[in-house]
């Protein structure tokens, strides 16, 4: 049953326990990222890309706020693990998945602060 | 009636379904329950006679009834020459003859007592008679301005008196030769009771001219209009016709009392005709008794509503009453709408799962479901309406039913308007809760079917008990619930209609994406205060959890917000 289980999980390249890894990720970074406003703006813009589903779009526009902060090794490890989602070559549907979970991440870091 | 002249079910729900009719219909005219009737049935020649009896009077009751119902009366006429009203003077009759015929009842039931060799075909000739007699009295003065309604519009009420011979029509029947409107004419009233004797003793039920060998004691269409035509039975080489006489081995009793009893184990309720069937007589009757009384009050009390809410309440208060959940995984609800043709019309067979019976148990749950919500579609410009509870017992899918009634109260056809006021109805309104609830089943029921991984026959399925699915269920409502409320704490009502047209669309095209997208460009700017701030957290959690990373049943998730924005989150 267990291994069954196992080989469900990983026909779906993003599993949930990933997705949600990725969600926590991201809220404590923009935590400390950036402006109410400005997370605003940007989470508009990302979910106009999301929404024509233009991929490279929506990573430009979330490398060039992390690209800001590429001391934090928190950022360090977040680009790394974005790279190997290999965002670009994704199906439709996964790219949502992800690209959703992040604009949720973004938007629940706390106003002024980490989560 | 076994071998050993007791009732009892035969696990064959046919028979069984005759066996509870009988023993509606003998409490019905004789006023029996099932101990006494348990006591009654050991001796075979009064039980002969008394149903004999019962039946005929029941079916020439209804018949009389059926007759003074029509539109017996040229209205206008009415008005004009006597300057009464046609429904009042129906009303007048009815009772009329209600009570003669219940009076005559009466007496030939103490005759029975008294006399244990008095002979039921004379009672029932005599009743036949006293009843025209009394027709022709009732409807004698109003001969000239009665309608034909009868025999193809060619008689009135007293011509069609004259005519027939037994007043006795039975359109569960209308194949069997007693009731043959070619045969059933004035003075041949010996004839057919010699022929439903021949019924009862010989299993005569009728020759076939079309098929030579067919034995004149098949059990068929004319006797069902469950089961097939002999006619349409052509493989003979295979094996034979099914007859009264197999019947009669294989179960030890006379097959022909309850084959004539089967309608009377359905109830009416609604426009439809129901059977509540379990596997022990016992409890088979006490919940369709208990039905019975407790429609008839809810059609004095308050309408319609209440028959849905009584019927489920019924039967699970039995069943736990008689602490015995198994009788209801074991029930079938048989259900037909009418007879037409000789066809019935929508019939269904509802068996019940482990999970429906779980789910059936639980009060809060059955309650929510126990409503009515009005379709777009449309029967004599009048709105569809579909019963929650019972459109999942019948393993239809409830989230087309919501879309569709939450499509009508954004855009209400005009059936569902109050005339006046040109808005929606009151009485199509149905509770938030009840709309969150069948959503929550919903999610329930695919999240159990999408279990590939439980296909085997003995899986955690299997064993999983049932009251897990009731949990689910709660938690499902609860998280739903949850996001009912927060989103309307950070909408305002011009944003919510503007929004609903496209969150409603979305899910009903099933785009995730286009779904998510729009709520979230809500979110934004939205957080103006620490109280909207949390609201949009726990939303954006609500997303996460159960639309975006929910590919089974996100629908059904997504719906519960744009319940909460037609409703305004009330």
């Amino acid at each position: 049953m267990e291994q069954n289980r196992e080989n469900i999980e990983k026909i779906y390249a993003v599993s949930r326990e990933n997705l949600d890894n990725l969600r926590r990720e991201i809220t404590k970074i923009f935590g400390d990222i950036g402006t109410e406003k400005s997370r605003e703006r940007m989470v508009f813009e990302m979910l106009e890309a999301i929404k024509t589903r233009n991929k490279d779009r929506f990573l430009w526009l979330l490398l060039k706020t992390l690209n800001l902060h590429g001391d934090d090794p928190r950022v360090k490890n977040l680009i790394n693990s974005l790279g190997e989602m290999h965002i670009p070559d994704e199906t439709d549907d996964n790219f949502e998945k992800i690209s959703y979970t992040i604009v949720i991440g973004i938007m629940s870091a706390k106003k002024n602060g980490g989560e | 009636m076994g071998k050993n002249n007791t009732l009892e079910f035969t696990g064959n729900w046919f028979i069984d379904a005759g066996i509870l009719g009988f023993v509606n219909l003998m409490e019905e005219v004789y006023g029996w329950d099932l101990r006494e009737l348990q006591e009654r049935i050991k001796n075979p020649q009064d039980i002969e006679r008394r149903f004999v009896y019962a039946f005929w009077y029941d079916v020439i009751k209804n018949t009389t009834f059926r007759w003074i119902e029509k539109d017996n009366f040229k209205k206008n006429d009415l008005k004009k020459n006597f300057g009464l009203d046609s429904d009042e003077l129906q009303k007048i009759i009815k009772s009329k003859l209600k009570e003669f015929i219940e009076n005559i009842n009466l007496k030939n039931k103490e005759n029975f007592e008294k006399d244990p060799n008095i002979e039921a075909y004379n009672l029932i000739f005599d009743l036949n008679y006293k009843i025209k007699e009394k027709l022709k009295t009732e409807y004698g003065p109003y001969e000239d301005i009665l309608s034909k309604k009868y025999g193809n519009n060619k008689r009135n009420i007293l011509q069609n008196t004259n005519h027939v011979g037994i007043i006795a029509y039975h359109s569960f029947f209308a194949n069997l030769g007693i009731f043959n409107s070619g045969t059933n004419k004035s003075g041949k009233e010996k004839e057919i009771l010699e022929s439903f004797g021949k019924l009862l003793h010989e299993h005569f039920v009728r020759r076939d001219k079309k098929i030579k060998n067919l034995s004149t004691k098949v059990l068929d269409k004319s006797l069902s209009p469950f089961i097939y035509p002999a006619s349409d039975f052509s493989n003979m080489y295979y094996g034979q016709v099914f007859t009264l006489d197999d019947m009669e081995n294989i179960f030890g009793t006379n097959p022909v009392y309850y084959l004539l009893s089967f309608p009377k184990s359905f109830i009416w309720i609604k426009g439809k005709n129901y059977m509540f069937y379990t596997p022990t007589l016992e409890i088979s009757y006490t919940i369709n008794r208990e039905l019975k009384t407790r429609i008839e009050s809810a059609k004095t009390k308050d309408g319609e509503f209440s028959f849905l809410r009584v019927t489920w309440q019924t039967i699970t208060d039995k069943i736990i009453e008689y602490k015995s959940q198994f009788q209801l995984e074991q029930m079938y609800v048989v259900e037909y709408s009418g007879i037409s043709q000789q066809q019935l019309i929508d019939v269904e067979f509802i068996g019940l799962s482990k999970v429906q019976a779980s789910i059936l148990l639980d009060d809060t749950i059955r309650e929510y479901l126990n409503r009515e919500i009005a379709d777009l579609k449309e029967k004599d410009r009048k709105a569809i309406k579909n019963w929650l509870l019972e459109e999942f017992l019948k393993n239809k899918p409830l989230t087309p039913i919501i879309i569709r009634y939450l499509h009508g109260l954004l855009n209400p056809p005009p059936s569902w308007k109050d005339k006046k006021t040109q808005k929606i109805r009151k009485d199509i309104w149905v509770s938030s809760n009840s709309l969150i609830y069948a959503l929550a089943v919903e999610s329930n029921i695919k999240t159990l079917s999408s279990r590939k991984y439980e296909s085997y026959v003995f899986g955690d399925g299997f064993f999983n008990n049932s009251s897990d699915n009731v949990a689910r269920i709660k938690k499902y409502a609860k998280d739903m619930t949850i996001a009912f409320s927060e989103i309307s704490k950070i909408t305002k009502e011009d944003e919510r209609s503007t929004l609903v047209y496209g969150l409603l669309s979305a899910v009903k095209k099933g785009n995730k994406s286009s779904f998510v997208n729009q709520l979230m460009k809500t979110f934004l700017g939205s957080s103006e205060t620490e109280e909207s701030e949390k609201s949009i957290k726990r939303l954006n959690v609500y997303l996460f959890e159960n639309i975006l990373s929910n590919d089974i049943s996100w629908r059904e998730f997504a719906l519960s917000i744009v319940v909460s924005l037609v409703y305004g989150g009330k």
